[in-house]
């Protein structure tokens, strides 16, 4: 029997509290949730950003097998001018590398201190055809797999008004 | 390039159903018997020195059966259930074939297409190389090979 995945959005202290964010759009705003009541202030000088957004599948249904080959990747369009959502992996360190935002602060493995790396990258140049692999498997119903973290970034430059919806996708394989 | 499946396959309400979620692959093996996903035998158990054909029904029709191409035998099959979830939605194809030397199927039972490649190709997701299961070696998944 096929398996059902769906993505979680983790938020909260400690490991963390995942809410289904699987099929509707997710804030990217300067509290550490993802409902849509925020803006995030365009700076008269220097970067602003949002709380960082931390998301993860989660498996309901077990699969007959095995699901692995985790792939996340962009629709390929950038954010905008002056705009930018940076993303990266985390799951190094304690609660398998998540870490409550609790303020709006860059994206980096010292403010982060799960990042598996230094920087994130622009999300945009993670495509179909150059996505981000992931680790993780999973035979059973739970949380597998990396987190995958992203944060939107504010320059001086970037115009007011709502930023376009940009669509992300997570992929997977399962017998 | 896609191809039209020619197979009746009713139009699902895809906010909670997709094509995907009522087929299922099968196995013909070289003794006339079958052995299929729903059986509740996982893909691991397919008997690899006995495959005859693979399949994926869907409805009790076949949308598309594949044969050991020369060269190949059933230790060759490669087979996911391929998904792609995000605030769109979820998609869901079925990849398949013969490796290394080919043909790779990429099936979307919601489009009613299918795809033919002689190799995985890991610059498109529908046909991107998969990780190894138990039973394929990473070297059978090799996508380098020339293209048909």
């Amino acid at each position: 029997m096929a398996a059902t995945v769906l993505i979680h959005r983790y938020t909260g202290s400690g490991a963390g509290t995942g809410a289904d964010i699987t099929g509707v759009s997710t804030r990217m705003k300067q509290a550490d949730n993802g409902t849509a009541d925020t803006n995030n202030p365009v700076p008269a000088v220097t970067t602003s950003y949002s709380y960082w957004v931390s998301t993860k599948l989660v498996c309901t249904v077990a699969p007959a097998n095995l699901i692995n080959n985790l792939k996340w990747y962009s629709d390929g369009v950038s954010a905008g001018t002056g705009l930018t959502v940076n993303a990266a992996k985390a799951s190094t360190g304690t609660n398998a590398g998540y870490r409550q935002a609790t303020s709006a602060i860059a994206l980096n493995n010292t403010n982060h201190t799960g990042l598996d790396v230094a920087s994130p990258t622009d999300a945009s140049t993670y495509t179909s055809g150059s996505p981000l692999s992931l680790t993780g498997s999973t035979s059973t119903a739970v949380a597998f797999g990396d987190f995958l973290v992203y944060q939107l970034a504010a320059t001086s430059s970037a115009s007011p008004g709502t930023m376009s919806a940009r669509t992300y996708t997570w992929q997977f394989d399962e017998t | 390039m896609s191809r039209g499946l020619d197979a009746l396959v009713p139009k699902y309400e895809r906010d909670l159903l997709t094509p995907a979620d009522f087929s299922y692959w099968e196995v013909l093996y070289d003794d006339g018997t079958t052995q299929r996903e729903t059986d509740g035998k996982p893909y691991s158990t397919i008997d690899r020195s006995r495959l005859a054909s693979f399949r994926i029904v869907h409805g009790g029709e076949t949308l598309i059966e594949t044969f050991p191409p020369p060269g190949a035998t059933g230790h060759n099959l490669v087979f996911r259930r391929r998904t792609q979830v995000g605030d769109l939605g979820r998609r869901v194809i079925f990849v398949f074939g013969w490796a290394p030397m080919g043909p790779i199927f990429s099936l979307d039972p919601t489009a009613e297409t299918y795809r033919v490649a002689g190799a995985f190709d890991p610059a498109d997701m529908d046909i991107a190389p998969p990780v190894p299961m138990p039973g394929e070696p990473q070297e059978m998944l090799d996508y380098t090979r020339a293209t048909l």
